[in-house]
Order: structure tokens, then C-alpha cells, then sequence
């Protein structure tokens, strides 16, 4: 009943706002669920011309150190998608790593938690801060990327066959399957391909 | 004159590269026998590499699911599917020459694939083996 009725004011709101959404900035249970297409240019205030968690922090040693530890695997996620403890819960888990072990020596461990919780969501660095801290109710988000409320509301259009259904990407984690610069921090729409279908065209 | 300096220089540069890599190894290998391992054997180290263990989730897992049965090849994350640059030190000069990448990914890579840290015996006999690949 929860779910229907959250669902049918979720359609509402976005019908409402469909026409409205380039102007208007500042709603935010609907801010998830548009296209953002003049988002997808502009930075947060005062990073001019960043994007992500790549060219944000070129210098930054954390940052290299995040790069190097956590972009072994799957790409060094930009911090900026995650709030503050989302990132704390799971370095304190690294044994349990969404089912791997990424356990990590104390000093490394403690630099790039350091990194991650200095530019989290919310904490005005980074292309998603703003944004992705917007959309997150309650100010808890998962530890998962996907499941935030931000992620969902960008990606609830692309059909499941382009994804898990479609041997080449498998899963919404592994970014850079579709978003060609990913490894740069920039996930514009307009870098899309997906593997066997092509650009992304709204 | 000049083709003997060269192949000196090549010559040189080979040894200093293979000493380099051997003392990481070499370190381990002092570390682990100070731990009462040893003595280690190549053969044992390949057998274990190509083992199926039954993992903390019960999955059963080999080093080779991701870095496959060929060391000279790129392998796979499992789950993620990143590429995984060759390990064969032959394919890759980069590997086994960093003793803390080394420990790090003993670590992590034993307590996935089988469920508990490999023993300093293990480790050994794992680097005897792939030290030659």
C-alpha cells in the first residue's frame, strides 16, 4: 500500500515538474528524476570547470592513493556520489567488501577514509556533492552507489536488457561499460555507449 | 666498439632488473623462513595455484577464476570484470616487485578465494612458482 501510494506521488510529481525542471533547481524529491541536461554542464560553485573525482583533485595525494587502492577492481568512484557515512560504514568493512575482501593497512586505510569523507556528498567538492546530497531523504543513503536515491532517479528509464540482460555490462556498478570517460570522473550523458546499442538518446 | 657497449649495457640493466625484483621476493622469502616455513618447491606452489577451495560462502574458488590458467594473460575480476594485467613477472615486469602490493594482495586474495590467510609455507611455494612464470 506504501509503496503504490509512494509510487503514484512520485508519477504525479514528475508530471508536474516535467515542463518546469529547466528552471527550476530547487525541488527536491524531484530533482532525482529529471534529465538534468543543463546539470550535466555545470559544476558545483566555486570548482570551475571540474568534474567528478578525477581532474577535481589532481594534485591531492589522497586522492592518488584513493585511485591506486580503490580503482583495482572497478573504478575509483568519484566520493562525491556517497555521503559522509555510506563511506565510513564501509571502510569499516573492508573484509566484507560487497562480498570481496579489500582490506586495506591501517595508515592507507586511514588516508583515503580521510579523502573520502572530506569530499563526500554534501560537502560542496566534487560534480555529484550537491546533487546526490539533494536527493538523499533522510540524509542516509546506502553503501551501494546504485541504490542511492540519486543514482535510481538517473538511470530508471535504461531497460534491463541494456544492463544485467546485456553480457558486455552486467551490472549498473561497472560504469565505465557505458560512460566512456568514467575513469576521468565524467559521466555526462552525452559520453553514453552502450555496449551492442549504441549512444544514449533521450 | 659500440655493439659491445650496448650488449653490456643490456646485460647490465637485465641483472640489475632481475635483482630488483628478486629482492622483494627475497624478502618475503626470509620473512616467511623466519616464520619456520620452508623449504619451498615451485611444483607445490602450482598445485595449490590451480586448487579449488571451499570459500567462506561456500563458493568454491581458484586463483585461476580470475587470473586464469595462463599467467601470461590479462585475466578478469569475477565480479566486477575489470582486466587483471598479466602476473607472470616474464609478461609484466611490475609484478613481484613491491613487497607491500605482494602482502597486500596475499591478503585480501587468500581470504577470498579460501576463506583464511595462506600460511608463510603456502606464500612461499607460491612465489617459488610464479617468480619463474
Amino acid at each position: 500500500m506504501k509503496k503504490t501510494l509512494i509510487t503514484l506521488f512520485v508519477a504525479t510529481a514528475v508530471g508536474i515538474t516535467a515542463a518546469a525542471l529547466v528552471a527550476d533547481d530547487h525541488d527536491e524529491r524531484n530533482e532525482s528524476h529529471d534529465r538534468e541536461h543543463h546539470g550535466d554542464h555545470d559544476d558545483d560553485r566555486g570548482r570551475g570547470g571540474n568534474r567528478g573525482g578525477g581532474s577535481s583533485y589532481p594534485a591531492d595525494a589522497q586522492y592518488v592513493l584513493y585511485k591506486a587502492e580503490c580503482g583495482g577492481c572497478h573504478i575509483a568512484y568519484p566520493p562525491s556520489m556517497l555521503p559522509a557515512s555510506s563511506w565510513q560504514d564501509m571502510m569499516g568493512a573492508l573484509e566484507n567488501h560487497f562480498g570481496d575482501n579489500a582490506e586495506l593497512d591501517a595508515p592507507t586505510a586511514e588516508q583515503i577514509a580521510l579523502f573520502l569523507e572530506r569530499n563526500a556528498a554534501g560537502k560542496g567538492l566534487g560534480e555529484y556533492s550537491e546533487r546526490s546530497w539533494r536527493a538523499t531523504r533522510d540524509r542516509r543513503a546506502p553503501i551501494r552507489i546504485t541504490q542511492t536515491d540519486y543514482f535510481r532517479g538517473q538511470h530508471h528509464e535504461i531497460p534491463a536488457n541494456m544492463v544485467s540482460g546485456n553480457p558486455d555490462v552486467g551490472s549498473f556498478s561497472r560504469c565505465d561499460a557505458c560512460h566512456r570517460s568514467a575513469d576521468e570522473g565524467d559521466f555526462d550523458e552525452h559520453g553514453v555507449s552502450i555496449p551492442g546499442y549504441g549512444r544514449w538518446d533521450d | 666498439m659500440k655493439s659491445l657497449i650496448v650488449v653490456h649495457l643490456l646485460f647490465s640493466s637485465l641483472v640489475f632488473a632481475g635483482t630488483a625484483r628478486a629482492d622483494a621476493v627475497d624478502d618475503l622469502l626470509v620473512e616467511y623462513r623466519g616464520q619456520g616455513a620452508g623449504p619451498f618447491n615451485a611444483s607445490t606452489g602450482e598445485a595449490f595455484w590451480q586448487r579449488r577451495f571451499p570459500s567462506v560462502d561456500g563458493v568454491q574458488r581458484a586463483c585461476t577464476d580470475c587470473h586464469t590458467d595462463d599467467l601470461k594473460r590479462s585475466g578478469r575480476h569475477a565480479v566486477t570484470g575489470k582486466a587483471i594485467e598479466p602476473l607472470a613477472p616474464s609478461a609484466n615486469a611490475k609484478r613481484l616487485s613491491d613487497r607491500r602490493q605482494m602482502e597486500k594482495w596475499f591478503k585480501r586474495n587468500c581470504k577470498w578465494t579460501l576463506g583464511r590467510e595462506c600460511t608463510p609455507q603456502e606464500k612461499g611455494d607460491l612465489l617459488f612458482f610464479l617468480r619463474n612464470e
